[in-house]
């Protein structure tokens, strides 16, 4: 009885015990919560709700200063704002998806890189398909003229449009009905855009013939060009091909418009890289072994300090570009940049043609783009490259933020002016359907015939001796 | 001899098993008491946690490239209080951040920033993305100003600022307001006032909204033909020069709080005033006294206490508290808070409880209009006073607070001109780096409800502002009211008017 007493005593106290730690944080709180210090304008003791999310580093040293761990801080953060802000406006508060977008690109933002870059699957859909250089449309280019009617200067070849029926020169009036009077270019295109295997109608006014066309285009997925290309001087046979990026379509696009100058007895050629901001390193190694008999493209640095060289592909080395069989000629800018820089890099290296116009952008880094799992992708700079020569042509700066250095140095220097730039657009308003018509007003490009055309006289000569 | 002693030994085991039973059931109860404890804690922990935080429990184990969200977003329904389709949502997003995260350190080619660093730039991105003026990231320098601030030492100019929004043609344009300059600060010095508008610091643009607002505009109207050619090529040029020589809100917010004998030039538009005023300061550190002001007055044979408060800084309840005991309370408090910016919550409330305790001192609308009741503390034995506030429209925030409270409570009157309206709380989260980051927090209201937020407090006793300082007083001393009929039930009221 006196045990079964003392039992009860004790399971009494330890029952008490339990309730009186389970509720101490209770009676530690009083009715009215501690008030959360609030900073108004002059500011107050602060909270510490992110203290316990963040740890002490490893075998801190005493002095070291705190350390914080971005994940850990994002999640805290995070949390903090979804549990406690208040948008002031009565605005929306941004979700979770959004709010990790924008720690993300806060986070990339501190490295100072800023072709590090977080994309959004939206982004990364966008820059997709600008890579694989397919799109879904008719497969028309579309212009202004200059009493600003839009303009076909040219169906792509076997395309929808083609194949309908379009012509260069047709005027667009009406896209499925809606005028076009009074929209831009870029507006129209959006119109006769759309998914694969639907239809638009397109009212044409063709010169000589009286009455409207209309035409109905299936729309299918089109290769876009990236190449333009002509036998830009007849007389002398020099060939011009424009590259407008390095897509997965441009090694062969390039091959095919190569090959066609080649057959049309093509005696010199002028590689316009200008305004080509870059694109797929294996690309690029492509085109550069057309024109390169053998050894390095480029010189890539990893992570670890490791060169090692990217050798000119044989395979590549069709028709007579990489015998040296016909001068070159290879246009450039400052805006030229990463993988053209990297040709264009490699012909002055190898000594296989002549740079003229302007210093190039210079970006020498490479990225590489990393798909994640709810559909966005984030895209790193993973190596340094360098010319065969081993050049570091990425731009440097001073304290001040002046470069300094970076970017390649054409061999013949020629800059296009404003004014320049002026005459080439009225050039091009006046004739839209002939190409050729701005290069007149072209120093950059009049200089590059100039050049070739007195090696071909040299040459004449040489083989007249 | 072995029977006694056995008998002995046997008494003595017995009494060592008792103490060993106490001490065991001892032990067993503080254990218990700890168990309880931790475990209280532990649950009040969870409780607490809000998805993002269950998210942290989530994504830790998900180190390196993981790319499933099954076992995350399993593990989140079960214990979320969203929806399943969100916390899947969240978990992949924080995922997201991870792997990001993990895939720069291993392949970013130069050497990365530190993970402080890193952290910092992530809270920044976070906060710029709600896209609230008051909401921002602060460097450690900028929090210890902050804190110094809160204990009484302000830098740079010296006036309490705050940011005004307007909403025009869809686009939301932000102004440094002058809230009050504190006493013997440069700004009051070189005459600043309350609601004057910082337009220019050094001549440089103070850029509250984007450079090429007017620009996009005048656009809109010259496409519309509604504008000539002229006029889109000066908003093209002033937008141009705006861009080259403007601001940015934040740091023109930290120029004007930083700094000491450095010169500055500010341009203010002042409401009612054509032209904008060039206004040419020193900066200086600014030691402010919460209480400036404690003695008794005598209006009209009749004498009261008067006190006046020009700031929240901590610890100024209790400055107010000593200098109210050396007072003749009997006839009535005239609590001056004229040019008063605000500042601490914690001070705001002792200072109200202490002339008008119990009841509700404040409501706080948080996050998801959660309405949470901030009370004035009960005091013991403590006559009350008849109260009048002086308001005039450096009178802000908890200062604002305070009034609305004894206007509310039928605790005092105000007397005055109209106050400046800012109900917005922000609470400052530093971090363990000593950085830190401000949110929007909530939005105050009075105990009845009554909102200051834009629009401020409208006396109930209104003077013109100007109005010489013996007139001022004579109407508070005037407006001192007897207890209202809800506190001489607690027995404490007393008095009549004349």
């Amino acid at each position: 009885m006196r045990s079964f007493v003392k039992g009860f005593v004790a399971l009494s106290l330890v029952c008490a015990g339990f309730f009186c730690g389970f509720n101490a944080d209770v009676l530690r709180d009083a009715p009215h919560a501690p008030v959360q210090a609030t900073l108004y304008r002059l500011g107050a003791a602060p909270p510490t709700l992110l203290a316990r999310l963040t740890r002490p580093r490893p075998a801190e040293a005493a002095g070291e200063e705190a350390y914080l761990d971005p994940t850990e801080t994002y999640l805290a953060t995070l949390n903090t704002v979804r549990s406690d802000f208040v948008h002031p406006a009565g605005g929306t508060v941004p979700d979770t998806t959004r709010l990790t977008y924008a720690a993300i690109n806060g986070m990339l933002g501190t490295l100072q890189d800023r072709y590090t870059e977080f994309w959004t699957p939206k982004e990364y859909r966008a820059n997709m398909e600008e890579t694989s250089g397919v799109f879904a449309g008719i497969g028309a280019k579309l212009d202004s003229t200059k009493d600003n009617r839009v303009l076909i200067t040219e169906p792509l070849e076997n395309s929808p449009a083609a194949r309908s029926g379009v012509q260069p020169g047709d005027i667009v009036l009406a896209v499925n009905g809606k005028p076009t009077l009074g929209l831009t270019v870029d507006k129209v295109i959006e119109m006769i855009k759309g998914d694969a295997g639907t239809s638009v109608r397109l009212t044409l006014e063709r010169p000589g013939s009286k009455k409207p066309v209309t035409l109905a285009i299936k729309r299918a997925f089109v290769q876009s060009p990236v190449i333009e290309w002509r036998m830009e001087d007849e007389k002398n046979r020099i060939g011009y091909i424009y590259l407008e990026m390095f897509n997965e379509q441009a090694d062969q696009q390039f091959a095919a418009a190569l090959a066609k100058l080649e057959k049309q007895g093509m005696r010199a050629l002028i590689f316009d890289l200008r305004d080509n901001p870059g694109g797929l390193l294996n690309v690029c190694r492509e085109i550069a072994s057309r024109f390169i008999p053998d050894g390095p493209v480029v010189w890539v640095k990893e992570k670890n300090g490791q060169m090692s060289p990217m050798n000119v592909l044989k395979r590549k080395h069709e028709g007579r570009l990489s015998t040296g069989a016909y001068p070159v000629v290879v246009l450039v800018n400052g805006s030229s940049a990463s993988a053209s820089e990297i040709v264009s890099g490699a012909i002055k290296d190898h000594g296989v043609g002549t740079l003229v116009g302007t210093t190039t952008y210079g970006k020498g880094l490479v990225q590489t783009i990393i798909p994640l799992a709810d559909d966005s992708a984030v895209k790193i700079t993973t190596q340094h490259y360098f010319t065969p020569n081993k050049t570091d042509i990425n731009r440097k700066f001073d304290a001040n933020g002046k470069q300094i250095a970076g970017g390649i140095q054409p061999d013949v220097n020629v800059a296009l002016t404003d004014a320049d730039m002026d005459r080439m657009q009225m050039a091009r308003r006046a004739n839209p359907l002939d190409r050729k018509a701005p290069d007149r007003f072209d120093p950059q490009m009049q200089k590059g015939l100039e050049i070739l055309r007195t090696r071909l006289a040299a040459q004449t000569a040489r083989n007249s001796e | 001899m072995t029977a006694p002693r056995r008998h002995r030994d046997g008494r003595s085991r017995r009494s060592q098993g008792s103490a060993l039973f106490a001490a065991g059931v001892f032990l067993l109860t503080g254990g218990a008491f700890v168990a309880g404890y931790r475990l209280r804690t532990h649950r009040g922990q969870d409780a607490r946690l809000t998805p993002a935080a269950q998210l942290a429990q989530a994504a830790s184990p998900h180190a390196g490239r993981a790319t499933t969200v099954a076992g995350n977003a399993a593990s989140a329904r079960t214990s979320a209080p969203y929806s399943q389709d969100r916390s899947r949502h969240a978990s992949a997003a924080a995922e997201t951040f991870e792997n990001v995260y993990n895939l720069v350190r291993e392949h970013y080619v130069d050497p990365l920033p530190s993970e402080t660093l890193m952290s910092r730039g992530t809270v920044k991105g976070i906060i710029a993305a709600l896209n609230d003026p008051n909401s921002y990231f602060l460097e450690p320098a900028q929090v210890s100003l902050l804190q110094a601030e809160a204990e009484g030492r302000f830098a740079g100019i010296g006036a309490v600022t705050a940011l005004r929004s307007t909403k025009k043609d869809g686009v939301t344009e932000h102004k440094i307001a002058v809230v009050a300059p504190l006493p013997g600060s440069p700004a009051e010095k070189a005459g600043l006032k309350p609601r004057d508008i910082i337009t220019h610091i050094d001549g440089k643009w103070v850029l509250g909204a984007s450079p090429l607002l007017d620009y996009n505009r005048i656009l809109k109207k010259y496409e519309g033909d509604g504008a000539s050619e002229e006029e889109l090529d000066r908003a093209a040029d002033s937008a141009r020069k705006k861009i080259s020589s403007g601001i940015r809100l934040h740091a023109a917010l930290g120029l004007l709080r930083q700094g000491s004998g450095t010169r500055r030039v500010l341009t203010v538009e002042r409401p009612g005033v054509a032209k904008p005023l060039r206004i040419e300061l020193t900066t200086a550190v600014t030691q402010v006294d919460p209480v400036v002001e404690a003695r008794p007055i005598t209006v009209n044979h009749r004498q009261a206490a008067y006190v006046k408060v020009r700031a929240f800084t901590e610890g100024a309840d209790e400055a107010f508290r000593r200098a109210l005991e050396g007072l003749p309370t009997e006839n009535g408090v005239v609590l001056d808070l004229r040019g008063n910016p605000g500042g601490s919550l914690k001070a705001a409330q002792a200072i109200e409880a202490a002339l008008s305790p119990g009841g509700t001192f404040l409501v706080e609308t948080g996050a998801n209009g959660k309405k949470r009741p901030l009370s004035s503390p009960l005091q013991m034995g403590r006559k009350l006073p008849r109260v009048a506030v002086l308001v005039d429209s450096g009178t802000a925030s908890t200062a604002e607070a305070v009034a609305a409270a004894l206007q509310d409570k039928q605790a005092g009157t105000l007397v005055g001109t109209r106050t400046f309206g800012d109900g917005l709380m922000q609470t400052l989260y530093p971090l363990p780096d000593g950085s830190g980051f401000t949110l929007t927090t909530g939005r105050m209201s009075g105990p009845r409800g009554t909102s200051w937020d834009r629009n401020g407090l409208t006396p109930k006793v209104a003077l013109k502002s100007g109005a010489p300082e013996s007139a001022v007083l004579a109407q508070a001393v005037a407006a001192l009211r007897p207890a209202t009929l809800a506190q001489s039930r607690t027995g404490a009221g007393s008095g009549s008017v004349k």
